[in-house]
């Protein structure tokens, strides 16, 4: 394994996920765009994946499918909206219950204090199951200097450890590799022979993580929800690694963020009706976990101490501001993601974060910084496939634009201002707009050679006629025929 | 009954013969069709690009142009979906829609929609046959379809003409790629989408491809003539219209 | 110190969302009976909802055998000998787990204590019998916890899980399970299928880290 102080680093030299300074999907959507078996690869799962949701959404609750999603979307919109009410009420509860609550403003106090725990305890190996929280605060390299072995136990996770590389995609996080590198990887990093079998590779890994169960000092996961009313964590899997990181070893560190609780179990179950559902295709996850505390006196097994921390980096920001709150209601089940066409042809990596597709175009500029990447918020057709996918209901497009707002504001190039500028010259009467309209239809001609399609366009829409070409306008207007037949006008 | 015809910019620009068979058939159907000369353009491209002041400004122009209580008919999806949910959203809550907004929102129809739903005509009480037309047609949904609560529904209604053979499109709920300024600015990934519904048109080996909405038929025109495949995409009037001989097949001449 | 930063970090979010502390929270009202499954208008209900228990439960990949409550330790048995499984853990209620024992002891199976380190239920023990607290009818889900009378390894580390469960205990929905304080043990776990993964191109593997099959003995009386 490589040194985990070096980040994975992606086909522009720069880290995979959160690159430094500014970031443009459009180098790295265009190298992955030639690589067939990655675009093959994402295109089966993603599509295998967005019809399952529709097909098991639609057996389970008919015509309601809207309806519900609308109602859960109004169930996460309310806790948000009342988020500082229902984390108090959580904590109160939670301790009630043992768990030792800690809040993390920001991403350094969260590794902060997961690293002074791990030494509290004297830890050395610790399992760890999967969390995107941790992947944003870079947790693992800190655990490691501090002299903590940690082991990724999702197989995607770790197979992506192993192989110095980084999750993209929310629920299936390495979508973009296949077997070959897996393969590769467990001779390399396992000394395993060589067997490009699922099924066996599967073996290997689960060999290998078991021996970490059993030694490991300290169990790290995510968290999926957090129940107000019961101070309860919820985490939703399908290996069972989960299950181990939070049973095996005595201590259990769960790093959150302060976006996913819920009111009461109530709204729980009606979630958690739509998570697996929009993520895999599942009635529910293998394994759903409510845990409630530590082990309590009596229990057969179970870590003796549980944490929780709460970690805020950047969300209260998202909060203030009523157009993008909404955004924080997102339950991490990937639909938006396999919907969405520039995801599938970008591909997870080209989008620097390790939220992508359209619900990471939304909230990786609103928790990293609009300026470092201007390009995400416009890389999108607005077709509306995501928030027709999600089952909390996120209008989605309506914040891509709302993004687009803000950087037309602050930067916006020249030749875009002056394009809208002059799009709302001609559009603000219908004298300009003829005029315009056959300035526009003249000089496309021009470049046409008097051909009817331009083949190679200059300028902005060299970017059209790279892969298409350009028909032109026809020589008479829908209005100039309605006016030639005297139709009626006013 | 009297409506008032809607031409966006593209239509009027690329597609006119597309719109004046929206014109043609509206009249077949009994309306009487008038078209506020005024008009320009909805302010889709700039409330898209997030230059909300100039949209709302193209908004409110095109609510003057089209004040009245009649019905506003329009030919493409995308532009009814900025009309109808976009231009209200635009002026912040519903308290602060100035009334003419919330009138040019409430009285406009995409062609479909407005047969469907405004005029309640099935398919078979317009067309017996497909008469002159294509009776193989593959469809396009354009993803506006989708805010106009649609984009099944207009499918199922072209399925239900009689005579008229449908073929629904391997993956037809991805995006052609077009999005206005996306597909210049993202070329390579607009590009590929495009490809991807070409692909899936040749597939299908459908003669003829039916689309609702002009951004979509210029982006997959362009995408097929560069490929080399030769297939024509028309507007959903423009097969009504030749199904029922008000306008002839041949290529317009641009 | 730790009462002044909680109260910083919870201000912040305060300011956000222009609330201060305390304010009271309209409670919200919304029809969670929505995601209810519909079950057929007539016939016997305990009946409609064992048969869409098992359906569901089957639709995941448990497999389910239904007995009446006196056959259970034989059903059990039974289904181990035909699995060739000779070594189990039983971590369940005392009254049924007195049973199998004996059912165990006398079809030579071996039952191993609850106490035992992992890496001997790795190599030693080949399947964990629990008794389930509740089950989900709409999910096909059945309960499984971590408390004092049931391990959380049992039902995870073993390749095989063979899971207990009374009739009376199915529910129709997660809306239906109770959760009130006294009944929330420090790990309740639904168990919906057996342990899975897709991640290696997308192959459907079962029996990751979790155990690859679950039995369940569905009993009634």
């Amino acid at each position: 394994m490589k040194d985990p102080a070096t980040p994975p680093t992606s086909v522009d030299g720069e880290p995979i996920l959160f690159p430094r300074g500014v970031h443009d999907i459009r180098p790295r959507a265009q190298q992955f765009l030639e690589d067939e078996s990655l675009q093959s690869a994402v295109r089966e799962a993603t599509t295998l994946k967005d019809q399952a949701r529709r097909d098991v959404l639609k057996e389970a609750f008919g015509d309601d499918v809207d309806q519900i999603r609308s109602i859960a979307g109004e169930i996460k919109r309310h806790t948000i909206d009342h988020l500082d009410h229902y984390i108090e009420t959580w904590i109160e509860r939670a301790e009630a219950a043992g768990t030792r609550v800690h809040l993390a403003s920001d991403h350094q106090e969260a590794n902060r204090i997961v690293v002074e725990i791990a030494r509290e305890k004297n830890a050395k190996l610790c399992v760890k199951s999967k969390s995107m929280v941790t992947e944003e605060t870079h947790l693992l390299p800190q655990l490691e200097a501090a002299g903590v072995e940690t082991v990724e136990t999702d197989l995607g996770e770790f197979i992506i450890q192993i192989d110095d590389d980084a999750p993209s995609h929310i629920v299936m996080p390495m979508i973009h590799k296949d077997r070959k590198s897996v393969a590769r990887a467990f001779v390399r990093e396992l000394g395993a022979e060589y067997t490009e079998e699922p099924e066996q590779l599967t073996r290997i890994a689960r060999e290998h993580l078991r021996e970490k169960y059993r030694r490991a000092d300290l169990g790290i996961s995510g968290g999926n929800f957090l129940v107000a009313e019961s101070g309860s964590l919820v985490l939703c899997t399908n290996e069972g690694n989960g299950r181990f990181c939070t049973s095996a070893p005595p201590t259990h560190i769960a790093v959150v963020g302060i976006e996913k609780l819920v009111p009461a179990f109530k709204d729980l179950w009606f979630l958690l009706h739509l998570l697996a559902r929009s993520a895999t295709g599942q009635p529910l996850t293998c394994y759903t976990q409510v845990l409630t505390g530590p082990r309590r006196p009596d229990d057969l097994d179970g870590p003796e101490e549980m944490h929780v921390v709460l970690v805020d980096a950047g969300r209260t920001r998202i909060l203030a501001d009523p157009q993008f709150r909404e955004s924080l209601g997102c339950i991490r089940c990937g639909a938006c993601l396999n919907a969405c066409p520039v995801y599938r042809k970008a591909t997870g990596h080209a989008y620097g974060s390790v939220y992508s597709g359209p619900i990471g175009a939304v909230i990786t500029p609103l928790l990293q910084g609009l300026d470092r990447n201007p390009t995400l918020p416009e890389a999108s057709s607005l077709c509306g496939a995501c928030y027709e996918a999600c089952p909390v209901n996120i209008d989605l497009p309506r914040m891509l634009v709302a993004l687009r707002r803000k950087t037309r504001k602050r930067r916006g190039t020249t030749g875009e201002r002056m394009a809208l500028w002059g799009m709302r010259m001609a559009f603000s009467s219908d004298r300009y707009y003829r005029i315009a309209a056959t300035i526009h239809r003249y000089l496309l001609r021009c470049f046409s050679g008097g051909s009817d399609r331009l083949r190679s366009a200059p300028g902005p829409l060299s970017g059209w006629t790279r892969d298409r070409d350009l028909i032109l306008p026809a020589s008479r207007s829908f209005r100039k025929r309605w006016r030639d037949r005297g139709g009626a006008v006013r | 009954m009297r409506i008032l015809l809607f031409i966006p910019c593209l239509a009027d620009q690329f597609a006119p013969k597309a719109a004046e068979a929206t014109a043609l058939l509206l009249e077949h159907l009994g309306c009487e069709v008038i078209f506020p000369e005024g008009q320009t353009c909805c302010g889709q491209a700039h409330r898209n690009s997030g230059d909300e002041e100039a949209a709302r400004a193209m908004v409110l122009r095109m609510a003057r142009i089209f004040e009245g209580d009649e019905w506003i008919v329009t030919p493409s999806g995308s532009c009814a979906a900025m009309i109808t949910r976009h231009a209200v959203e635009l002026f912040g809550s519903e308290s602060v829609v100035p009334a003419q907004v919330q009138s040019l929102a409430r009285r406009t129809r995409e062609l479909v929609q407005f047969i469907e739903e405004e005029l309640g005509l099935a398919p078979d009480e317009i067309v017996g046959d497909p008469g002159n037309a294509a009776s193989v047609v593959a469809w396009h949904p354009s993803c506006h379809l989708r805010e106009l609560n649609r984009f099944d529904a207009s499918g199922r209604f072209l399925e239900s003409i009689p005579g008229l053979e449908v073929k629904r499109l391997r993956q037809e709920e991805q995006c052609c790629g077009f999005g206005g300024t996306f597909a210049s600015k993202f070329g390579a990934i607009s590009g590929a989408l495009a490809e991807d519904r070409c692909a899936a048109l040749e597939e299908s080996d459908a003669p003829v491809l039916l689309c609702n909405d002009t951004g979509c038929t210029i982006n997959i025109e362009g995408r097929l003539s560069r490929r080399g495949t030769p297939v024509e995409i028309q507007h959903v009037a423009e097969w009504f219209c030749q199904a029922l001989g008000l306008q002839s097949r041949e290529q317009d001449t641009r | 110190m730790k009462g002044t930063a909680r109260n910083i970090f919870l201000d912040r979010i305060r300011a956000a969302l222009g609330r201060s502390p305390g304010q009271s929270v309209e409670p919200l009202v919304v029809d969670h009976d929505m995601v209810r499954p519909s079950l057929p208008g007539s016939g016997d209900e305990r009946e409609n909802l064992r048969a869409l228990f098992v359906d569901r439960a089957r639709a995941v990949g448990m497999d389910v055998l239904i007995c009446p409550r006196a056959e259970v330790a034989k059903v059990a048995a039974n289904f181990l000998t035909e699995a060739a499984i000779t070594s189990v853990q039983i971590s369940s209620d005392p009254i049924i787990e007195q049973e199998l024992v004996e059912k165990m002891n006398e079809s030579s199976i071996r039952v191993a204590g609850e106490d035992v380190e992992l890496d001997v239920m790795y190599q030693e023990i080949e399947c964990g019998i629990t008794m389930a607290k509740a089950a989900v009818a709409s999910t096909g889900s059945v309960v499984v916890t971590g408390s004092d009378q049931e391990s959380r390894l049992t039902s995870l580390v073993p390749p095989n899980h063979l899971v207990l469960l009374a009739d009376s205990r199915i529910v129709e929905d997660l809306l239906d399970l109770s959760t009130s304080p006294e009944d929330l043990p420090s790990c309740m776990t639904l168990v919906t299928g057996p342990s899975k993964t897709a991640d290696i191109e997308g192959v459907l593997i079962t029996g990751v880290h979790g155990p690859g099959r679950v039995q369940i003995v569905l009993f009634h009386g």
